[in-house]
């Protein structure tokens, strides 16, 4: 979001506009991200955030290079409890490669301010990328030992993004290793004490709370440029026309149908905890058996049953999409 | 206008070598002639059919009449199109039958090439007068003296006035319509004599149903005549004549010289046979000579992705061959793929036409499997089998020897690349046969090939080992025996029928590991590990393995990823459902054609 100060600021009085509409009776949890914390300046930011309700879970997304004792004292003025850093890898010749402005170093002096402080952290990590080989990955994992909670991805190649466009170049061949990260990075986190307790999310004792609630279909209200909510029947997203956004009177939203009995299964076996079969049924009126069938799924391993509740094998969150393609 | 409407008329086609500009030529004298309006002028009118215009080729022929004003005279041309590939030389000489003249385009740069030579001479075998034409003389490269002395050296005769022309430009072009006049003869035949008309071509209407082209040698035809096919014996009545200027234009009558259509409620394809005549039932005429029957040289399975189509599949085949003759097919049952038609072509241009247009016009998934020839096996009781489909070559120890068909290939090309032309030949089995100087720099080579080899990438390396300067056309030459057996391909430990293919002994390990490796390529990942196998009977010659699926799955998935998730799902269930099941590996269309594909180097 490279825009001129005056846009900022009039998107920032839009969006404390829009926080104003929030009904926060029902709200657990508070997610601000996706590009606004770091390209506004804390005299923007800051008066914003302290507008938020004091709920369970209030997380910022940042980068480690934005991290700064100023930063962290103005934060604590504010509702924030939790940080979602983005290291990506404690590796300088990758983090180049990728366009990071941060090297391992900044990264690992913004952990240790934030550590000083009363934050939950959690840090984002992303594997399978272009020339990294799994010693690589075993560098970061030895990393992350003494941290609580670890959102570990995938490079996944996607158009529109400079991989794809390399790719397409033949600049750029995809890691084949993929499978075989994975499988080492499930094994290694369970053994060092984290729970896998998502397809690419790992935690000690702490998980992320409102990520969860995507991860159950939960209703999520959404405000901002390019965010996406949903209610009870529909999924919307905002514009991503910043002058829209800012001067629509009402909010500019695309919308689709939400199919829930779909949604939970879609969401739900990406999660150790699975989905809950009484409560599938309270929320479509529907019993699980008369739309999915999984007894194939069990037999082959892919799923299990315990008690009231359908979770994925470690096989099963790895192969996730097979288990939706013949669900769906 | 002194002259007979008769004696105003020139008929002719024009015939070139691939890119020499026959079509913008044929543009040209259509602009010229105001045939087409400026603006619904398309670049190459002619090419009709979406694909033609795309590949920049034509495939299927079409007529157009057209006026021309010359010396105060209002002269009719019918310009009739010809394909210009060589796998379509039988359409070539379907034109050519309804003309008494040819325009022989060559390019000022490139100059004679094979299908130049080729084309010339199925003009001269049908009579015509060939009026050479040398086009694209503004290109910096163009060399036209060189081209004249190559053109007189082809012909025989001196070529005297030829029009150096730039169709593209509009330079000169005049030059060729008075050539047009002056050298093609108009057309003989009786108006007063029985009706004889050649069908040289069809086409299906819905509403109006088949409509034969047709040009009139002698007598006349109109609306009411009472006709009969000679070939089939079917009666009809005629409900309209007419001609295309190029949009159809009603006529009261066509006359002997005259190109055009004819409809008669012509319900049945069957009844209609390209090169039939048709004469009128009450005073008949004799039977022009037709066309030489053309025999299929390749043959290939086609497969309905989906089973219920199978139906479709064969009406959509069935209506392509009412104006591609020589399309055969008939029913086959793979085990791997199940019901679906084995279907002959003339060659592979002509097979990825027809596979393309059954998916384009009507919509059909098809899976095709690797083209085959026809081998001649023969039995150790001492007879004689044809097999298209090498699933159906019989157990080795029931078989003598196997025949495979030849070519006569005539290659044109610079002479610096001749040493890199005589190993690709060599190593596609080739016997050198002679070779000449065309000029300074252009050199002919004759080598005799497999046809089966030329069916795998001949013309793919013919090209990128000259860098696109050599040309090549070919024709059949009979059967020769050579040491070839079966090889089969297992997936899973069990063979695919329709992945056999029929090679020569001394290739089969190299061409198997090849196979094998390009399957493994292509066949995505299974949940199980797939084991890949090239054998020879019960001898494995080679193996691959397909590794076990291990991970599939999106890395996030929060709020706005979910609309996200949702599309790459259908994208992955849109692609499972264009693969064949095979025993319990899911398969994609291009591995039946990897046998094709593969690079042995």
């Amino acid at each position: 979001m490279v825009r001129s100060n005056d846009t900022k600021q009039r998107y920032m009085e839009k969006l404390t506009h829009d926080l104003e509409t929030i009904d926060f009776t029902d709200i657990d949890t508070i997610y601000i991200g996706g590009g606004t914390p770091t390209s506004v300046s804390l005299d923007q930011l800051i008066p914003f955030l302290q507008l938020l309700p004091k709920v369970k879970e209030v997380t910022l997304e940042a980068n480690p290079d934005h991290i700064s004792n100023q930063l962290l004292d103005a934060l604590e003025t504010t509702p924030i409890n939790r940080i979602s850093l983005g290291v990506q890898t404690f590796d300088d010749a990758i983090l180049k490669e990728l366009g990071r402005t941060h090297s391992a170093d900044v990264a690992r002096h913004a952990i240790s301010l934030i550590k000083k402080r009363p934050f939950r952290l959690s840090i984002d990590l992303i594997y399978n990328l272009p020339d990294q080989t799994l010693e690589d990955v075993k560098r970061d994992f030895n990393e992350i030992q003494d941290l609580d909670h670890i959102s570990w991805y995938s490079l996944i190649l996607e158009p529109n993004t400079m991989h794809y466009t390399k790719y397409l170049k033949g600049d750029y061949q995809p890691n084949d290793q993929d499978d075989e990260m994975m499988s080492w990075i499930m094994d290694h986190m369970k053994q060092a004490g984290f729970m896998q307790y998502e397809v690419s999310n790992y935690t000690k004792s702490d998980i992320s709370y409102h990520n969860m609630h995507y991860w159950q279909a939960d209703d999520v209200a959404a405000i901002g440029l390019g965010a996406t909510g949903t209610t009870s029947s529909m999924r919307y997203r905002i514009t991503k026309d910043i002058e829209r956004y800012i001067t629509s009177k009402e909010p500019v939203r695309y919308e689709e149908a939400r199919n829930l009995p779909e949604e939970i299964v879609l969401v739900g076996l990406r999660t150790a905890q699975g989905i809950d079969l009484g409560e599938y049924e309270d929320r479509t009126n529907e019993t699980f058996s008369t739309r999915y069938n999984i007894i194939k799924l069990v037999e082959e391993g892919y799923l299990i049953q315990d008690g009231s509740r359908i979770k994925p094998t470690d096989k099963g969150m790895m192969l996730n999409t097979n288990v939706l393609l013949e669900l769906l | 206008m002194a002259l007979k409407r008769q004696q105003r008329i020139r008929n002719f086609s024009i015939i070139a070598h691939i890119d020499h500009g026959k079509s913008t030529l044929a543009d040209r004298i259509l602009e010229l002639t105001n045939a087409v309006n400026a603006r619904d002028m398309k670049k190459q009118y002619l090419d009709n059919m979406d694909l033609e215009q795309e590949r920049g080729i034509t495939i299927k022929l079409n007529a157009v009449e057209l006026t021309y004003s010359y010396q105060g005279e209002d002269y009719i041309f019918h310009l009739i199109d010809t394909p210009g590939h060589v796998d379509f030389a039988y359409e070539v000489s379907r034109s050519l039958a309804a003309c008494e003249g040819a325009l022989l385009v060559v390019d000022a740069a490139q100059g004679v090439e094979a299908q130049t030579v080729a084309n010339l001479f199925l003009a001269l075998d049908n009579h015509l007068e060939i009026v050479p034409i040398i086009n694209k003389i503004d290109l910096p490269a163009a060399e036209p003296e060189r081209v004249i002395e190559e053109i007189e050296e082809l012909m025989g005769i001196p070529a005297e006035d030829i029009p150096l022309i730039s169709a593209r430009n509009g330079i000169n072009v005049e030059a060729v319509l008075t050539q047009i006049i002056e050298r093609i003869p108009a057309p003989e035949g009786d108006e007063n004599a029985p009706l004889q008309a050649l069908i040289f071509d069809s086409y299906f209407d819905t509403y109006r149903g088949v409509i034969p082209q047709i040009r009139v040698m002698e007598g006349t035809i109109k609306k009411g005549d009472e006709i009969v096919m000679m070939a089939t014996g079917a009666v009809f009545e005629v409900v309209e004549v007419g001609t295309h200027t190029p949009k159809e234009t009603k006529r009261d009558m066509l006359g002997p010289g005259d190109v055009g259509y004819i409809t008669a409620a012509i319900r049945s394809i069957k009844n209609v046979r390209v090169g039939d005549t048709i004469t009128h039932a009450k005073r008949r005429s004799t039977k022009l000579p037709g066309y030489r029957e053309m025999k299929p040289m390749v043959y290939c399975g086609l497969f309905p992705t989906d089973a219920g189509r199978f139906e479709d599949v064969r009406d959509a085949l069935e209506k392509l061959q009412l104006n591609d003759a020589a399309l055969v097919y008939e029913p086959e049952t793979s085990q791997a793929l199940g019901f679906g038609f084995r279907v002959g072509f003339l060659g592979l241009l002509h097979m990825e036409i027809v596979q393309e247009r059954l998916e384009r016009e009507f919509k059909l998934d098809i899976i095709t499997t690797a083209p085959s020839v026809i081998y001649h096996v023969y039995l150790s009781d001492g007879s004689m089998i044809s097999i298209e489909n090498p699933s159906q070559l019989p157990p080795s120890n029931q078989v003598k020897y196997i025949e495979e068909p030849m070519v006569l290939t005539t290659i044109f090309t610079p002479n610096d690349t001749v040493g890199a032309i005589m190993e690709l030949c060599q190593a596609k089995r080739g016997t050198f046969r002679d070779m000449s100087y065309l000029d300074a720099n252009r050199v002919q080579i004759h080598y005799d090939l497999p046809l089966s080899e030329i069916i795998f990438d001949f013309f793919d390396k013919l090209k990128s080992s000259t860098k696109g300067y050599a040309s090549f056309d070919y024709e059949l030459k009979g059967y020769a025996q050579a040491p070839l057996v079966k090889m089969d391909i297992l997936l899973n430990g069990e063979i695919v029928d329709a992945l056999s293919t029929i090679v020569h002994k001394d290739f089969a390990y190299k061409r198997g590991a090849a196979i094998t490796v390009k399957l493994k390529e292509v066949i995505p990942q299974q949940m199980f590990e797939v084991p890949v196998q090239a054998a020879i009977g019960t001898k494995i010659i080679a193996r691959t393995n397909i590794k076990a699926m291990r991970k599939n799955v999106l890395a996030k998935c929060y709020g706005g990823d979910i609309t996200r998730k949702k599309k790459l799902l259908e994208k992955q269930k849109e692609g499972k459902k264009r693969m064949k099941s095979v025993g319990s590996v899911d398969v994609p269309q291009e591995a039946f054609m990897a046998v094709l594909s593969i690079d042995e180097d």
